[in-house]
């Protein structure tokens, strides 16, 4: 019999009603599911994760099942360095390898539930996929439409000729 | 040849399967329904009956996420019936599963090929593949991250950009170049020390601008030889805020007047970072590097009372100490010099 504080499971339910079981230790990676069990003792009705789908909240637990015995990061509140590296371990690498709509799906869920380490390889995931790109090759990379006129385009890449890179 | 009582023991057998596998696929405890499929597969079953359980596995795992032992599955579909559509179309939707969105569209070209044209599972596969290919287009169509996500998760997104890029992407389109001009702490931390070409003054004006005046950070790369004065002087102004100047190659690009102390723009310059900041040694620091300058020379300049002396001399054991002969350009108090010394000569050696 499970003592009422060391409950070892809990439930999830995602938006579109799927209830997932998980540990409850990598469940509490998420900052907002720990605050909630902390605060309510004993949960035993699934916890509805209002903004995250099945498949999403899928992979969000992959990921924290993979880093369940990662150390819990210092806060550092105050880094606002721009020298910040975009490296990835290669675990992480491989996870975020999927469409476009999930690993943006993944960042808002992890931002929801408010699991840092998670956000931060999305965002470093998307910082890798633009950066040092062209005007041109992001908006093929987002399918973004070029909404300038010809004269604004021109004028503008005048301006900001000398950030090229080539 | 088989004789009749072993053909029709062998009928029972294979409809006791068939039941075997019908309640496994029906059972409501998956875990429980794989092992037991883990074991019929085991058990070698005839051909037709094996594809089934796979099939029934497959898709538990699929629907359980377990989608490298559903691949597995899947594969084993696909080479055992070649003609059926099932393998493919459980393989497409672990792929897609998985978010491999190019690959499901693979697949099903794949199974196109594959199967034969006019087959009931031809029409299937080619039929889910338009449907595919219509979400996909519209999925693809909203993913601009601008339109995905809120500002502060964009903003940590561009905060690992490079300076030069964040420059670069006003010209994407409306929405990102009026989300980029209205944030002015992207413009906070100018960093110019990887540009290729030597800047002007006009693109540096406007960055400054755009950072209203709050810069935080301005890192200085290869300048136009014409531009340095003017450069100089808008540094001086604009500095007072900025926490971390730094000028990178300044030697090549800058004709830094000979005589230090005749240059009153960079004097003046000088003065104003200095009156708006304590690290009077760094500004020295950086300016001995342009030329063999005294340093001391430099802090002359300055109001020599209010210096830290031990932030200089913390300072003076990174300096090249092959220079510090110059620095006798000061009157020194004994005791200043001594302590100077004291932490300069084990260096030297």
């Amino acid at each position: 019999m499970a003592t009422p504080s060391t409950q070892a499971t809990v439930k999830l339910q995602s938006n579109d009603n799927v209830v997932i079981e998980v540990e409850r230790a990598i469940a509490e990676r998420s900052v907002l599911i720990k605050n909630m069990l902390e605060d309510c003792g004993e949960v035993t009705d699934a916890i509805p994760i209002s903004n995250v789908n099945e498949s999403i909240l899928r992979k969000v637990i992959e990921w924290c099942e993979h880093h369940k015995n990662d150390p819990v990061a210092a806060e550092n509140e105050n880094d606002d360095s721009r020298k910040k590296t975009t490296d990835i371990d290669e675990w992480d690498q491989k996870f975020m390898n999927v469409d476009q709509e999930m690993l943006f799906e993944i960042i808002l869920a992890a931002n929801f539930l408010d699991i840092k380490p998670l956000l931060d390889t999305g965002c470093k995931t998307v910082a890798n996929m633009i950066k040092g790109k062209s005007p041109e090759e992001i908006r093929k990379l987002f399918n973004i439409q070029n909404d300038f006129t010809p004269e604004e385009e021109e004028q503008i890449r005048r301006e900001n000729e000398w950030a090229e890179d080539r | 040849m088989p004789t009749t009582t072993a053909k029709s023991r062998s009928d029972l057998h294979r409809e006791s399967l068939r039941k075997t596998l019908q309640s496994l696929a029906e059972a409501d405890d998956k875990t429980k329904a794989l092992l037991g499929l883990d074991q019929f597969i085991k058990d070698k079953p005839p051909q037709d009956l094996h594809f089934k359980a796979l099939e029934i596995r497959c898709s538990i795992n699929i629907s359980l996420g377990n989608l490298a032992v559903a691949t597995k599955d899947g594969k084993e579909i696909c080479r055992l019936q070649p003609q059926s559509c099932k393998g493919y179309i459980r393989l497409a939707k672990i792929l897609s599963k998985q978010g491999e969105v190019d690959k499901v569209t693979r697949i099903y070209d794949h199974a196109l090929t594959v199967l034969s044209r006019g087959s009931k599972d031809y029409d299937t596969v080619a039929g889910l593949r338009e449907k595919w290919v219509v979400m996909l287009a519209r999925r693809r169509k909203k993913c601009d991250m601008f339109e995905f996500l809120p500002a502060e998760i964009l903003d940590e997104i561009l905060s690992y950009m490079r300076f030069r890029d964040i420059v670069r992407f006003l010209g994407v389109s409306r929405s990102w170049h009026n989300y980029i001009e209205a944030r002015p702490h992207f413009w906070r931390y100018i960093d110019l020390r990887d540009i290729k070409r030597p800047l002007g003054l006009k693109p540096l004006i406007a960055c400054l601008k755009k950072s209203r005046e709050s810069i935080q950070e301005l890192r200085l790369g290869p300048l136009q030889d014409a531009a340095y004065d003017k450069v100089v002087r808008l540094i001086g102004q604009v500095g007072r805020q900025a926490k971390v100047l730094e000028f990178k190659d300044l030697k090549r690009t800058l004709p830094v007047p000979k005589e230090f102390s005749a240059s009153t723009g960079l004097l003046s310059c000088l003065k104003e970072l200095y009156l708006s900041r304590t690290t009077a040694w760094d500004i020295a620091v950086i300016l001995s590097k342009v030329r063999t300058l005294e340093v001391l020379e430099v802090l002359d300049v300055m109001q020599s009372d209010s210096i830290d002396w031990n932030c200089c001399v913390a300072q003076l054991k990174r300096l090249r100490v092959g220079k510090m002969e110059r620095f006798s350009g000061r009157a020194l108090e004994l005791d200043e010099w001594a302590e100077v010394w004291a932490l300069i000569l084990p260096k030297l050696a």
